[in-house]
């Protein structure tokens, strides 16, 4: 089923449109180039209004805007209703005609303009020219047969999915549209229906007896506690594979970038050491040329001291120093003719000796003080000299060390400024941030897990005893056994219907596995590198590279979004829905020479199916026009009228 | 007799220029007068000048035994007698006259090149004088 026609009255930029799909030989490939927030995104989400209701491609910045044109909002008086409509034509392989059409009448306040009335309604016209009309839920199980909503994720869709697609958690998804696809909800529902029956029957057999139906509740609480503790679990596993695959993305994309952050810090701490090392060097040079002087002092003056010195020894081996003895207290003994230390009167001999102990020195007792005593002083100016020459060496090592020292952190410092001077050092440091909070995150939730993992295994415990109370009170219950027999009926049909529906779902498992492989081999340009591609139990996609390692991770984003695009086509195939595809930004995310391949890969899947493309300028580069001009139907679309109104125009 | 140790008036600001070189920053006044008095010392000859040309430069009681012992020294080899010893203005007048002579000397080899130089000559001729004296001598800068 392709689309013939869109036509779109007053919904949202486009006051009046028609935009038609006429059938085509070969490729069946719709182009439309469009600035953004010109009207491109709007085609999808008119699709999705008018089948769904809804607008899931919406820019943040146009919510709170009216659905109908504003235009046509501000021509319109207050109070007045505004008629928004839009219809899809679909035609069949068989040649019949489906019209979806939704036609919704807004009441116009100031520039606001709220619903008052909606309605869906489908008609058909088939081959023989006879027609239906359906509406209401009618309308919507037609609605359905083209594509219900469980699907059209996988059919009109904005292309940051297909890059998003195999994110932590996307085997979920994967599973929901297993799910969809097997047409299982009814069993799903069966599922669900008979386990409360079961909980039921087992409640009621429980009322039977006070300690039974205590039993029952300390069973039903412990079953709660270990399903909440499975759900946290889960999330859980969910939020640490999150963690880690941001942070494998984040290591990406910070490689080759230093951290810049650290590199600051760094930069700081160097900073401080050099101006420690420079100070500790100017003190040390303050004391080395200190040191200097005094011995260049000493140095100067060594020939003085050194005849100071051989001055000193002549005198004194000419017993020309005279004792230290005050000459005062040699005066005073003399004048008082009294010993001034022993007390002892001199007699004429002592009186003789004094005398001639003064008359014995020809220097003056005070002189021959000063030369004795700066004879003993500068017995170790030489020691002074060699000490201060040792020490001058000793600060001058150090001083090399430091300057040494110095340089190195020098060096260290502009390496470092070079390096932040080469980067864009907010966005670095913010890599480096994120990386940080993932890192803390992954180890918060590694050790949830195991908490989590120790809870459950705790609840399960408590459920098996709970279980076993509860039969031991219900065997005390006579009238009891009928709701045991029932609950056991209840409980056997339950599995019954559970593994009726993961039959279904593994046969529509294997079926998407072998359709995603074979697309993928059929669209993939590198054919050398894959080995295999399956889709596993838990739903999650395995990629193998031809020599049997793990591959997914490896991909680049052009072929991530081939895998993505194989595993659409595969749920189209399998669904059985023919519905068109439709992509909003569809090489958004691949870069400049990677875009040809995606390019060459939907150009192929138009040749079985009707594909719609909205593009940007910059995106429909060079690469991939020249592939996909002479192949497709290009539209431009245009604002015009004050920026208010958008109209496409037919290119080629 | 006086307690303090004096410069000529003019030399005043050789020694304040003196003591903003890298190699004297910060020294004390007292030791830039016995490295100059060394200088005086070494050329031979002391410049007298008039008391009423001096200047109060510190106070004797800077002066460490160590310094004495030079200033003697000095004193001594300048002198027939020792007995100028026990005559201590004597002493430091002569320290003050090789001071006044020794300070230009001083001055025309710190600040006749820039300050990392005027530091590596100063090494360098202290070596020199050093082993010139057979005294122990320091390592030299490369």
């Amino acid at each position: 089923m392709r689309i013939e026609k869109l036509v779109l009255r007053n919904y949202r930029a486009y006051q009046s449109q028609e935009i038609v799909f006429p059938a085509v030989q070969g490729c069946d490939l719709w182009i439309f180039v469009a600035d953004n927030t010109v009207g491109k995104t709007t085609i999808l989400n008119a699709v999705n209004w008018c089948l769904y209701y809804d607008e899931p491609h919406r820019l943040k910045k146009s919510e709170g805007l009216p659905v109908p044109n504003l235009l046509t909002v501000r021509s319109e008086p207050e109070g007045s209703s505004v008629p928004v409509k839009v219809e899809i034509w679909t035609r069949s392989s068989n040649n019949e005609i489906t019209v979806f059409s939704r036609e919704a009448s807004y009441k116009v306040i100031g520039e606001q303009a709220f619903v008052q009335s909606n309605r869906f309604v489908v008609r058909t016209v088939g081959t023989s020219g006879d027609s239906e009309f359906y509406e209401n839920q009618d309308a919507i199980d037609k609605r359905d047969r083209f594509l219900p909503v469980g699907l059209r994720d996988y059919f009109f869709f904005d292309a940051e999915k297909l890059d998003h697609y195999f994110e932590p958690g996307y085997n979920t998804a994967i599973e929901q549209a297993v799910l969809n696809v097997s047409q299982v909800g009814i069993l799903k529902d069966m599922e669900k229906n008979l386990e409360d029956l079961e909980k039921e029957y087992r409640r009621s057999g429980a009322r039977l007896s006070p300690s039974a139906e205590k039993a029952e509740e300390a069973l039903d609480k412990a079953n709660t506690d270990l399903k909440d503790a499975e759900d946290q679990l889960r999330d859980c596993g969910l939020q640490i594979e999150k963690a880690r695959s941001n942070l494998a993305e984040i290591t990406s994309r910070i490689q080759g970038y230093p951290d810049a952050e650290a590199l600051e810090i760094e930069l700081q701490k160097l900073k401080t050491d050099r101006k420690t090392k420079e100070d500790t060097l100017v003190s040390r040079e303050r004391e080395r040329f200190q040191l200097m002087t005094e011995l260049m002092t000493l140095a100067k003056a060594w020939p003085a001291v050194k005849k100071a010195i051989d001055t000193a020894n002549e005198k004194e081996a000419a017993g020309e120093i005279p004792p230290n003895i005050s000459p005062d207290l040699l005066k005073q003994i003399l004048g008082e003719s009294k010993c001034q230390v022993c007390g002892r009167d001199l007699d004429a001999a002592a009186v003789g000796f004094v005398t001639a102990l003064m008359e014995k020195y020809s220097l003056s007792t005070k002189a021959g003080v000063e030369l004795s005593r700066l004879h003993g002083s500068l017995q170790s100016t030489h020691n002074t000299i060699r000490s201060l020459s040792e020490r001058i060496r000793a600060t001058k090592a150090e001083v090399d060390i430091l300057r040494s020292e110095i340089d190195g952190i020098t060096a260290r410092i502009e390496d470092i400024g070079r390096r932040l001077s080469e980067i864009n050092v907010e966005h670095v440091k913010k890599l480096h941030s994120d990386r940080l909070q993932f890192e803390q995150a992954l180890e918060m939730n590694i050790g949830l897990k195991t908490l989590l993992i120790e809870r459950i295994s705790t609840f399960r415990k408590q459920v098996a005893e709970a279980e076993s109370v509860l039969s031991s009170e219900m065997a005390k219950v006579k009238q009891a056994e009928r709701y045991e027999v029932l609950k056991s009926f209840a409980s056997r049909a339950r599995d019954a219907v559970t593994r009726a529906k993961e039959q279904i779902m593994n046969e529509t498992r294997t079926r998407l596995e072998t359709e995603t492989r074979d697309f993928f081999f059929k669209l993939l340009w590198r054919h050398d590198t894959y080995g295999d591609v399956s889709i596993k139990e838990d739903y999650t996609i395995d990629v193998r590279h031809k020599f049997g390692f793990p591959y997914l991770g490896t991909m680049s984003a052009a072929e991530r979004e081939l895998l993505a695009l194989s595993f659409t086509l595969a749920l189209h195939t399998v669904s059985g829905y023919d519905s068109p595809l439709f992509i909003d930004t569809p090489v958004g995310r691949v870069a400049g020479t990677q875009r040809k391949p995606v390019a060459e890969m939907l150009t192929e899947v138009s040749k079985d199916k009707q594909c719609v493309l909205l593009f940007i300028p910059d995106e429909y580069s060079s690469e991939v026009s020249r592939v996909m001009d002479p192949v497709c139907h290009k539209n431009i679309i245009k604002m015009t009228i004050g920026e208010l109104v958008a109209g496409v125009e037919v290119v080629s | 007799m006086t307690d303090r140790v004096y410069v000529h008036k003019q030399d005043r600001q050789v020694y304040d220029d003196l003591r903003k070189e890298s190699l004297l920053k910060g020294m004390h006044a007292k030791d830039i007068f016995l490295l100059a008095m060394g200088y005086g010392f070494a050329s031979g000859v002391p410049r007298e000048f008039d008391r009423k040309d001096r200047e109060e430069f510190f106070w004797r009681y800077y002066l460490q035994p160590g310094d004495w012992a030079l200033i003697k020294s000095i004193a001594l080899a300048c002198s027939s007698s020792p007995n100028i010893l026990g005559d201590e203005d004597a002493v430091i007048n002569l320290a003050e006259q090789f001071a006044h002579a020794g300070i230009y000397l001083l001055a025309g080899e710190i600040k006749s090149t820039s300050s990392e130089s005027a530091d590596r000559a100063f090494e360098k001729a202290l070596s020199g004088i050093v082993k010139q004296l057979d005294l122990p001598a320091p390592a030299e800068s490369e």
